[in-house]
């Protein structure tokens, strides 16, 4: 073997074993190919690749691309993933443009299926504490609410993230808030992830290649978030042929269509979906919601362009849009995100590339109501513009080195609010009518933010790799802009208007991001990790569950940027011949300028808004639990998280210490998938988790004729606890050489035994004797039954 | 408004996805907590002080706890005047002046209470609260009834009921400075003084802060055919318009929505805000107000 060679052989073991980041060596040709499910299109991010007779080898990456560098001349490749038959194919070095295989699945029996992947091994020496990945038929097998397969539902029963509540696409990773977590689409961050009030996914699941959680050690190239990032890929089109999926659910229908534009070049996805509950509401009882129209409906569309072997363009688009109309009160709201991302990946040589990519989001929320002599309107929303070169630099097997920049314009629309009555109900002291009314216009607020970063990932031998990196962020708040200064018992003492353009107050922070991974043997490993993460913007949410018109804001002279420090300790293990990963993490975070609310703060169009928020500390430590099976007719895994977050913040509770909104000590996630047959998948899921921590009444008084409640500390009990079971069938046709998995059947059951989960509790008086007071349980979903088809062209 | 804007869509998401049903609760209890419950306004008149103490919020068949042997006092701020309460013999806890006392709009007052032990610790306790009395036009030129549907609920947007019913317009000249009106209703001698009966708003929805206004037959109250509120022709119905502080103003919409129970996308529970010190719940409030009548016809 040359020396060449066997540095490629190493280079390519350890970045398999790493984190599947594919090295090439200096040899003649550089190959790149994709490799793709047969029947659904889905780049195989496990596949093993290797050129016969020889000691070549590569792994697929996130987007199921293995780069090899090989001689010129004709070379047979065997390209082996798991679950799927291995096959072998003739090539020719070189190639001008990148080609595309595509595996069966190999169904009926795991024989013959020797190479296990990345997955088999990522918990053994992974460095990126907690960047866990799922692939989009992992989360498709779990039973899905109502049929609609949710990515941020199926992440919630990972270990260390829970949902913010019954139903809800909001989630909480490690004791955080639900906006300290960054989704990130195709590069472009998303503000509102859900539809329908938080219900329904926002992303059709056809059109996700994978998604990928940083719960714990955010890699460098990630800020602006202190909890996790939650990072989703769309799928590249086929380069060679047409596809078509598809589902008709009960409440809404999806289709995706892909294909080349041009044969091994450029190809495009397209993917829609539109719900239709609106056809069900006019069976309701209540005349209010009968005529109510409610829907939503999401597009996303990617164009993917192969120039040649060392570049490569994307070109991404999402919109969605929520529209709730209720014709008796001549209101009408709607909000959606639109968002357009462009993405160049270039090869500068086999050391060094580079992604430099673009996005431009918005999300809008609007709010109308016309009628009689009432109009009414309220409008809010926030454009990002985003800028993020990224560099990867290989010198050696030992080193990969990531560097680069973000910078990102922020633009806050903290919302407008008109209300106007009109009528001869009210003079002026000119005798004239005028109209009754109130208009508050708060000013678009205007912020940029820039990081630079740099980390790398050192090999020290053969059983340690030392991971560290610095990322430096800077917030500019830009004017035009009033800013309040409030005094100690937050009135305001005075203000400053600041001209259009002036930078007028700047935060930063150095971000440190440390790393140890120890190898004890090729079966078990050990996890060092701490980073420091900050927060420029966030979201002004004090209700139980979110709404639409919740604010965005950022840090300025009167709040200072967030920030967390995370310290994680990691035990992964894998047993019974790589068949069961085991994992136990610990974690400790300490946060500063954490933001709660005063009491009965008022957010929305405020202009003043800063002086109803209150900052202090929290911390958030645990144990993380994860028993996984990958292998078998029935798998699945088993996570449990011991935990406990709390807060202290002046001006709140009295400045003692409380538990954060989603504290929970328990909890426990079950997920089993069993394939009865080749026709037959049977899944199931049960969620246990200690009840919310919320505010009680301890007692209560009479005042104006009126009994009201006197309340304890904040959060300072719970909700009962919350626990459920999913069951899912999928049903496929026969097995023929023809129409495999042309379509199938997915029966879902929700809520299987009918658990009544408290949503939330309130307190009020009987009707007939108001000094009587009772305890009234509100609850979201019972059982529900439905059936998806599912279709595949 | 926006906390209307902020309610409706609440409340619609409420509407739209839940499901209610009673639960037992093992609720902690806390340390008592004297509540107070006292008034002044500018009418010539006896006025009132309630003291009474937190029980236990699922105390079967609650009797209020009435305090009695306290010593109350109020105190005009810019002259000094005390005025001594004296407790009613035949309404525990219910704590009076003389007969002919009136507050003077654009002064303070002062509410002392002395010589309780609410806490049962042997040591007597003293709580204290002010609140200034505000201004009000000099009087209500007149009030219009209308019969048909709520022109209110017209007005701004809301669907209408199938009854019909007794509108009461307000002709009354607005102050240039920021008023918090309360509105209340009668029928011959029927006093709807429920805090649920009663009407809030602020004259800001008349424009900045300041303006001068005339209401020029506003609908204030909306008697409805099908409530116990029903009004036929010839009866008598009054108008009672109140100017109160602002704090004031948000204690009762503070009182209102905690006795509704909360509302799980209004933010965090909270206890309503008084302004009696030391840890005691309620509120001793000053107002002025103006009233007119009208009969149906």
């Amino acid at each position: 073997m040359s020396k060449q060679l066997a540095i490629a052989y190493k280079t390519v073991i350890i970045s398999i074993l790493l984190c599947g980041i594919t090295l090439s060596t200096q040899a003649q040709n550089s190959i790149k190919g994709y490799i793709l499910d047969s029947i659904t299109a889905e780049p195989l991010i496990h596949a093993i690749v290797s050129v016969v007779s020889t000691d070549i080898v590569a792994g697929t990456d996130g987007k199921g691309l293995f780069s090899l560098d090989l001689p010129t001349g004709a070379h047979k490749l065997r390209i082996a993933c798991l679950d799927y038959k291995t096959q072998t194919y003739d090539i020719t070095s070189p190639q001008s443009y990148p080609l595309t295989y595509k595996l069966q699945v190999n169904s009926l029996s795991l024989e013959g299926v020797t190479v296990y992947g990345k997955s088999a091994n990522n918990h053994i020496t992974r460095t990126e504490s907690g960047g866990d990945v799922m692939n989009m038929e992992m989360i498709r097998r779990i039973p899905a609410f109502l049929g609609e397969v949710d990515i941020i539902k199926a992440m919630q029963l990972l270990p260390g993230v829970t949902s913010t509540s019954e139903g809800s696409s909001g989630f909480s990773v490690r004791g955080g808030a639900p906006d300290q977590n960054l989704v990130l689409l195709e590069h472009a961050p998303i503000l509102s992830t859900s539809h329908a009030m938080g219900f329904f996914p926002l992303f059709n699941n056809d059109a996700i290649e994978k998604v990928t959680i940083y719960k714990g050690d955010i890699p460098v190239e990630y800020g602006n978030r202190l909890s996790s990032i939650l990072d989703i890929k769309l799928k590249d089109g086929d380069m060679r042929e047409y596809n078509v999926k598809g589902g008709i659910g009960l409440l809404s229908t999806r289709i995706s269509v892909d294909g080349p534009i041009v044969r091994d070049k450029l190809s495009f996805l397209v993917s829609g979906r539109r719900s239709y509950f609106d056809l069900f509401l006019p069976l309701a009882p209540d005349e209010m919601i009968k005529s109510t129209r409610m829907y939503f409906w999401d597009l996303s569309g990617k164009l993917t362009y192969n120039i040649n072997h060392n570049n490569r363009l994307t070109f991404s688009s999402y919109a969605s849009n929520d529209v709730m109309d209720l014709s008796t009160m001549g209101m009408r709201a709607t909000y959606g995100n639109r968002l357009t991302t462009m993405a160049w990946e270039h090869k500068h040589n086999s050391k060094l590339t580079s992604e430099l990519s673009a996005n431009y989001i918005k999300y809008i929320c609007g709010f109308d109501i016309e009628s009689g002599a009432l109009k009414m309107n309220s409008n809010i929303g926030m454009e990002n513009a985003g800028l993020k070169y990224d560099f990867n630099y290989a010198p050696n097997e030992n080193n990969n080195i990531s560097f680069g920049y973000q910078g990102t314009l922020h633009m806050f629309e903290p919302g407008s609010f008109t209300q106007i009555i009109g009528g001869d109900l009210v003079t002026d002291d000119t005798g004239d009518f005028v109209d009754i009314g109130i208009s508050t216009v708060l000013p678009r607020m205007y912020g940029i933010e820039n990081a630079l970063y740099i980390g790398n990932k050192q090999k020290i031998g053969s059983k340690v790799t030392l991971k560290y990196g610095l990322r430096a962020s800077t917030f500019s708040n830009i004017g035009a802009d009033k800013v309040f200064h409030y005094d100690t018992d937050y009135n305001v003492a005075d203000s400053i208007h600041h001209g259009k353009g002036e930078l007028y107050h700047t935060a930063w922070s150095l971000e440190p991001r440390l790393g140890v991974d120890y190898v004890i043997s090729n079966k078990h490993s050990i996890v060092f990790n701490y980073s420091r993460t900050t927060q420029y913007v966030q979201l002004a949410q004090n209700s139980a569950a979110g709404l639409p018109q919740d604010r965005w804001f950022s840090s300025n002279p009167n709040i200072k940027p967030q920030a967390a420090d995370m310290f994680t300790v990691g035990y992964f293990s894998k047993l019974h011949n790589n068949s069961w990963e085991a994992s136990v993490e610990l974690y400790y975070k300490n946060m500063h300028n954490v933001i709660d609310f005063k009491d009965y703060a008022t957010l929305m169009v405020n202009e003043q808004m800063y002086g109803e928020l209150r900052t202090g500390k929290g911390s958030a430590y645990g144990a993380e639990f994860l028993i996984k099976r990958t292998r078998g007719a029935l798998n699945g895994w088993i996570s449990y998280t011991l935990s406990r977050a709390t807060r202290k913040i002046n001006g709140v509770n009295g400045g003692r210490s409380y538990l954060a909104p989603y504290d929970r000590t328990h909890n426990l996630s079950v997920v089993l998938n069993y394939a009865i047959n080749d026709r037959l998948d049977l899944a199931a899921t049960w969620v246990y988790y200690t009840g919310t921590p919320y505010t009680v009444p301890v007692g209560k008084a009479e005042v104006e004729g009126l009994i009201i409640p006197i309340y304890s500390d904040r959060n300072e009990f719970r909700l009962p606890d919350y626990h459920r079971m999913d069951l899912s069938l999928t049903v496929r046709p026969k097995l023929t050489s023809k129409n495999r998995d042309r379509y199938d059947f997915n029966i879902s059951l929700y809520n299987i035994y009918n658990q009544h989960n408290a949503w939330y509790i309130i307190y009020k008086s009987e009707d007939d004797n108001p000094r009587e007071t009772y305890a009234e349980m509100s609850y979201l979903f019972g059982f529900i039954p439905s059936v998806t088809f599912n279709f595949y062209f | 408004m926006t906390q209307l804007l902020k309610y409706i869509l609440a409340s619609l998401g409420l509407l739209l996805s839940s499901c209610t049903e009673r639960i037992d609760v093992d609720l902690p209890t806390s340390l008592d907590r004297l509540v107070v419950d006292g008034k002044l306004s500018i009418d010539t008149m006896q006025h009132t002080v309630i003291l009474s103490k937190t029980m236990d919020y699922f105390t079967p068949n609650p009797e209020i706890p009435y305090i009695s042997g306290a010593k109350v006092q109020i105190t005009e701020v810019e002259t000094g005047k005390v005025y001594s309460l004296q407790q009613d013999p035949y309404a525990p806890g219910h704590y009076r002046t003389i007969d002919n006392i009136a507050g003077i709009q654009g002064y303070n007052y002062t509410l002392e209470i002395d010589g309780v032990d609410i806490d049962e610790d042997g040591t007597l306790e003293r709580y204290e609260a002010t609140d200034y009395l505000p201004y009000i036009t000099d009087k209500i030129d007149s009030i219009k009834l209308v019969y048909g549907y709520s022109l209110s609920n017209e007005l701004i947007g809301m669907p209408q009921s199938e009854y019909k019913g007794w509108n009461t317009l307000l002709y009354m000249q607005d102050l240039p400075t920021h008023e918090y009106y309360i509105i209340s209703s009668e029928r011959n001698d029927i006093t709807f003084s429920h805090l649920r009966d009663k009407g809030f708003f602020d004259d800001i929805m008349f424009g900045a802060e300041g303006s001068n206004v005339y209401l020029n037959g506003a609908p204030m109250s909306f008697m409805s055919d099908s409530t116990d509120y029903q009004t036929n022709i010839g009866d008598t119905i009054g108008l009672t318009v109140q100017s109160t502080s602002k704090r004031y103003f948000q204690y009762l919409l503070d009182v209102k929505n905690a006795n509704a129970g909360g509302n799980p996308m209004m933010g965090n529970p909270a206890n309503v805000r008084g302004n009696i010190n030391n840890g005691a719940v309620g509120y001793f409030a000053t107002y002025s107000a103006r009233a007119s009548t009208e009969t149906a016809k």
